[in-house]
């Protein structure tokens, strides 16, 4: 399983901190999120990045892969001064 | 001598001689100063810095007035970097503070070697990959800051390091687009940049180096981007 950590924007939108999903793709991980919770609206996931490794991925290389035991975390950057 | 110690004693709780005489001598190129900038150049002239170099392009606005320190009605109009430099020698007359009215950008690399860090308090992604990109020119660590809405981030970037071009890969703006920036959140992150310097000039290893400390004020957690260390 992965473990998926909601960050800032997500996680004050709706009220989850973390999900344990199957492992796969980020955007397989995105799909199993949505189908588990019907509130949560696919479209927010095209404007976060997710960190994984420390790495920032965003909404293009979302095919990256995670592997089984890992965890990420999905949020929006800021760039306000 | 003694007298203008006094000034900085109720910081000896968490630094000690050595570290207030490498403070003193450590010259900072602050990069932006709205939210953030204002109350970081504030805390850090409290600490103890005494040779900073400020660059901004910018006046007040009323617009400014919610969270920007040393804004208010009667400073309105003046350039940020003038303020500012006068409200920090207040602060520590005996403290050298250069400005510069203009962006980062039109300044000459070779007119900045003189500096250790660079702090990024700038609001715009292309300045913020500009400093990235100054940091490793002049092979100085980048001190980066960024907030919206509760929110905010800070980490240290070492020359070489590539977050900063991997996280903001176009010109895009971050949540700040939509949730601004409220009267608290710059003042909170602006603490947790200066904390996060003073743990450099020590040289501990506490300091958030090559990620983000991601600060959220709203759920009241603050986790670092690599997670697994």
């Amino acid at each position: 399983m992965v473990k998926v950590i909601f960050y800032n924007l997500l996680r004050s939108k709706y009220g989850i901190n973390e999900i344990l999903v199957k492992d796969g793709s980020i955007s397989q991980i995105i799909d199993e999120i949505v189908s588990r919770h019907s509130n949560i609206i696919r479209n927010d996931f095209e404007t976060s990045i997710v960190f994984y490794h420390g790495k920032p991925i965003h909404y293009h290389n979302f095919s990256t892969v995670i592997d089984d035991n890992e965890e990420i975390i999905i949020t929006h950057f800021v760039g306000g001064g | 001598m003694r007298e203008q110690m006094k000034q900085f004693s109720k910081n000896f709780g968490v630094m000690d001689q050595k570290d207030y005489q490498v403070l003193k001598s450590k010259r900072v190129l602050v990069v932006g100063l709205g939210g953030l900038g204002g109350n970081l150049c504030n805390l850090l002239v409290r600490l103890g810095l005494h040779q900073l170099m400020l660059v901004d392009f910018d006046r007040y606005d009323t617009t400014n007035l919610n969270r920007q320190l040393f804004s208010n009605h009667n400073t309105i109009n003046e350039y940020k970097v003038d303020i500012i430099k006068e409200e920090l020698l207040k602060i520590n007359p005996n403290a050298t503070i250069d400005k510069s009215i203009s962006k980062i950008q039109d300044i000459p690399t070779s007119e900045l070697k003189v500096y250790d860090y660079i702090i990024d308090t700038v609001d715009n992604p292309i300045s913020k990959i500009y400093l990235s990109e100054l940091g490793r020119k002049l092979n100085i660590p980048v001190l980066h800051g960024a907030c919206a809405g509760w929110y905010g981030q800070v980490g240290w970037i070492l020359p070489g390091n590539t977050l900063i071009e991997q996280t903001y890969i176009n010109d895009e703006q971050g949540l700040e687009k939509d949730l601004m920036n409220p009267s608290f959140t710059p003042s909170a992150i602006a603490s947790v940049m200066v904390s996060e310097f003073l743990k450099k000039i020590q040289n501990s290893d506490k300091t958030t180096t090559n990620q983000f400390l991601l600060v959220d004020l709203y759920n009241n957690q603050i986790i670092k981007t690599n997670s697994n260390e």
